[in-house]
């Protein structure tokens, strides 16, 4: 019995996931100069998981832990201890799935030609200095973020 | 002659009104148990700890983590935040607090000399670089300590659902700091408050400012209630056993003159008077009724005699007791006895000298229609049995000072403090206070207390101290390696030219802080006379290690007013001893053969409390009342041991009851320390009216 209701449910599964291919451009102040990766991000049921190409590491974000796997080996980070990393999650995660109230608790936002700006609040400016991000039809074309550092990310979303 | 002496009585209570109400004597009042300490340098820090952003907290929990919760809490929010006197509090800290700690965390950090003797420059710098490198999310660097050699400060961790803080397994969580200084600011918040967040069982709302206001009500609403009750039972009495309306008009013009006139003196003396002394007052006042009773019932309101000297001798045995009672340093005790000797005082004058002038009346003497005599005890065997019992009851007397325990006990407001602190983990914490003579010195007592547990909450601790300020610049000094290998590795990674100048930098000048400026970092500081204090937080577990040094003040006010009850007690309790001695000897003096009659009414009612204080912990307010109860017992022996009549029965037994509507309607009280004085009360008159019925007077004429 258990099993039939296995194999009725597995094609819901999809429901909850959706899996973008994505290309991150990232600038570090520190050594002024600019990376360049791709990879794939999951959007999984109360979880993200990122798994970069050519690198047989997997980040996993569940609101609460970033988990990493690197040859077999888990690190787990407690992101209450670690708001900037915390922030950027929360960031990427509200802008991916709308989550409106998330964006206007951390920052006020103005919109023009289809970019959405975004300033953020007193509370998350030590960490970052400000946001841009374009999203068609469900799509992130892109996402661009501005450190306080003077780090720069820039994601797009990729076929 | 006589027309213009009758309105006399009732000119004085217009002059006392006129009085109390110009210089605004009943703002003195208060409700807070803080009142009840003396001044002094720990009031007032105390005092400045509940104005602190600790004790003005709002917080605001809604259950669930769904939608739905979510959007109720923003909702509520912004409503609260739209109040006055509230404004949410974020993550975000003091931005120049912040900045000045970035600036200066190598002189404020302890330097870990064990890890700083290990440092692997290269390696260091190149997990640095792998790091930021293949990291998705960004890698912040220190760039004054890209090592991590300091003592990093303990974070505290803050956990988001949403974007939104949460309190665990609960649902979604607000704070909110509250601006309301007094009390009449912390009620119209509160009833605004109240008004937004209305009774919901999945919304948790709690402020430390909530006892005040929920207290103070609470108190208020209990005292009109004891007022009320007091007031129906002195009406009756004097409308069912008197029946004589001017009397009961004058009387009780009397005895609002009376406690006007000591209120008015008391809080002349004295800033603030807790509303304890007022209730406590106001029922001793009606004490002064006997004197009346007797003036009255022995025709001295007819025939304008002037001397009752039983009653003279009455008055001066209870005065001399409350006289001597004054000079303890308790301030509460001292209070009541100086607003009872006032209105004692002022009760007998008009009852012994004008009242005979006003002229009453002859109290018309009806004998109940009793034929059978109860007075079967001897007075001798009653004492030597009393006095057993009294020495007996030293086995099983044990004291209660916790002086929170004579509060307004708060169930509904505590289960809410009580939800939240076991949500934070909070109670386990314990606050305190620390000195110093000057803003370096206290931040180098800070530094000390965090050596001891790097837990502690101490904001002040994050400073620099001249002392850390020059043992560092030692260390970083003698770092000039590091530095070098720092920049020599850098460039050979990849970093960009001189990004770690700023690194281990020993060249930072020392600025002396002042107290604005720690002020306005958002740490309290407050100084008290020459003294500097700021406050801290630790576990415990470790509160009793970190008490013993000689800059930290306890802030629990059960333990200074234990400190306080242990410094005064001894002189409390020779000042006791003192009164019973003198009492002993007034009545030696009064009363000579007729003694031990006279002294069954001290042991007597003490053996009876005695017994009652083996099912219950004794309270300070127990044994005042105790001396009190003894006072008045001292009165009736006086009157009895002299005439033992039928009409001093009648006298005392009217006084009795209005007697037990001042002391003894307490008992119909919610606050413990009304309760505690009218318990003994009640006891202390029950065992009067016993001695009056059952036992044998000296001269037994009815």
């Amino acid at each position: 019995m258990f099993r039939v209701l296995l194999i009725l449910c597995l094609p819901l599964l999809p429901v909850f996931s959706k899996t973008i291919d994505f290309s991150e451009e990232k600038y570090i102040e520190a050594l002024g100069k600019t990376f360049t990766k791709k990879g794939k991000i999951s959007f999984l049921k109360n979880k993200i998981e990122i798994v970069y190409s050519h690198d047989d590491s997997i980040l996993t974000y569940n609101g609460e832990y970033l988990i990493t796997k690197k040859n077999n080996k888990i690190t787990k980070m407690d992101l209450a201890k670690k708001p900037s990393v915390k922030m950027f999650f929360l960031l990427f995660e509200a802008i991916y799935f709308n989550k409106k109230h998330v964006l206007q608790t951390y920052f006020s936002s103005k919109k023009a030609g289809g970019i959405t700006q975004l300033v953020p609040n007193e509370t998350i400016s030590q960490y970052i200095e400000g946001v841009r991000f374009k999203k068609s039809a469900e799509k992130l074309d892109f996402l661009d973020i501005k450190l306080s550092n003077k780090d720069r990310i820039h994601i797009e979303e990729t076929y | 002659m006589k027309k213009p002496i009758k309105y006399v009585n009732f000119a004085l209570f217009a002059i006392s009104l006129l009085l109390l109400v110009s210089l605004q004597s009943y703002t003195h009042l208060s409700t807070s148990l803080l009142s009840i300490l003396p001044n002094g340098e720990v009031k007032e820090l105390i005092k400045n700890f509940n104005q602190t952003q600790n004790s003005k907290v709002l917080l605001l929990a809604v259950k669930g983590f769904d939608d739905e919760a979510l959007k109720k809490i923003i909702k509520l929010e912004k409503e609260l935040n739209a109040l006055h006197l509230v404004s949410q509090k974020s993550m975000k800290q003091n931005s120049e607090f912040q900045q000045h700690r970035e600036d200066y965390k190598l002189y404020s950090q302890e330097i870990d000399i064990e890890k700083l003797g290990k440092i692997d420059v290269r390696n260091e710098l190149q997990m640095l670089y792998t790091d930021m490198t293949s990291s998705f999310f960004p890698v912040l660097i220190d760039k004054n300590d890209p090592f991590k050699i300091l003592s990093s400060p303990q974070v505290t961790p803050i956990v988001l659902k949403n974007g939104h803080t949460v309190l665990e397994k609960y649902g979604y969580l607000s704070y909110f700091l509250l601006q309301s200084n007094s009390l009449k600011e912390h009620q119209t918040l509160y009833r605004q408050i109240k008004t937004i967040v209305n009774n919901d069982k999945n919304i948790q709302l709690f402020s430390p400012l909530f006892y005040y206001v929920e207290n103070s009500q609470a108190i208020k609403s209990d005292v009109n209630k004891i007022i009320l009750i007091a007031s129906m039972i002195l009406l009756l009495l004097y409308l069912l056993l008197l029946r004589d309306a001017p009397l009961l008009l004058n009387t009780l013009t009397t005895l609002g003159t009376s406690a006007m006139i000591a209120t008015i003196l008391i809080t002349q003396l004295y800033n603030e008077v807790s509303i304890f002394v007022f209730v406590f007052g106001i029922s001793i006042s009606t004490i002064a009724i006997d004197y009346m009773f007797h003036h009255y019932i022995h025709d001295f309101y007819v025939k304008e005699k002037y001397l009752n000297k039983e009653v003279l001798f009455g008055f001066l045995t209870t005065v001399s007791a409350f006289f001597i009672l004054s000079f303890t340093s308790f301030l509460l005790i001292k209070q009541i006895a100086l607003f009872a000797m006032v209105s004692l005082l002022v009760s007998y004058m008009i009852f012994a000298f004008i009242y005979p002038k006003i002229g009453f009346r002859k109290f018309s003497y009806k004998p109940y229609p009793i034929t059978h005599h109860f007075n079967f005890l001897n007075p001798n065997k009653l004492f030597l049995l009393s006095s057993v019992l009294v020495l007996s009851s030293f086995a099983w007397i044990h004291f209660d000072f916790n002086l929170k325990n004579l509060d307004y006990d708060n169930q509904k407001l505590k289960k809410t403090e009580k939800f939240f602190t076991e949500h934070f983990n909070t109670n386990k914490y314990l606050s305190f206070a620390i000195k110093a003579n000057s803003i370096d010195a206290l931040i180098e007592n800070a530094k000390v207390i965090k050596r001891s547990d790097v837990t502690a909450q101490v904001p002040l601790s994050s400073l620099v101290s001249k002392h850390s300020y020059e043992q560092n610049k030692n260390i970083l000094q003698n770092m000039d390696t590091i530095r070098n290998a720092l920049a020599y590795e850098a460039k050979q990674l990849g970093f960009k030219e001189g990004f770690f100048d700023d690194a281990y930098d020993p060249s930072k000048i020392f600025v002396p802080y002042t107290q604005e400026l720690v002020n306005a970092y958002g740490i309290d500081v407050v100084k008290i006379k020459d003294t500097y204090y700021t406050y801290g937080r630790i576990d415990k577990s470790m509160y009793t290690k970190i008490v013993s040094y000689d800059f930290v003040e306890s802030l629990s006010l059960k333990e200074r007013f234990e400190m306080y009850m242990k410094d005064s007690m001894d002189s409390l309790l020779k000042l006791g001893v003192l009164a019973l001695l003198v009492i002993v000897l007034l009545l030696y003096l009064i009363t000579k053969d007729a003694m031990a009659y006279a002294l069954l009414f001290l042991v007597f009612p003490l053996s009876m409390v005695g017994i009652y204080a083996y099912f219950i912990a004794v309270n300070i307010l127990h044994l005042f009342m105790l001396f009190v109860i003894l006072a008045i017992g001292i009165d009736y022996a006086i009157y009895l041991s002299k005439k033992s009549d039928a009409l001093t029965k009648r006298a005392i037994s009217y006084s009795l009851v209005s007697t037990f509507a001042g002391f003894g309607v307490l008992i119909f009280s919610q606050i413990n320390a009304l309760f505690s004085m009218g318990t003994v009360a009640s006891i202390g008159i029950i065992s009067i009216f016993i001695l009056l019925i059952f036992v044998k007077g000296v001269a037994d004429e009815s």
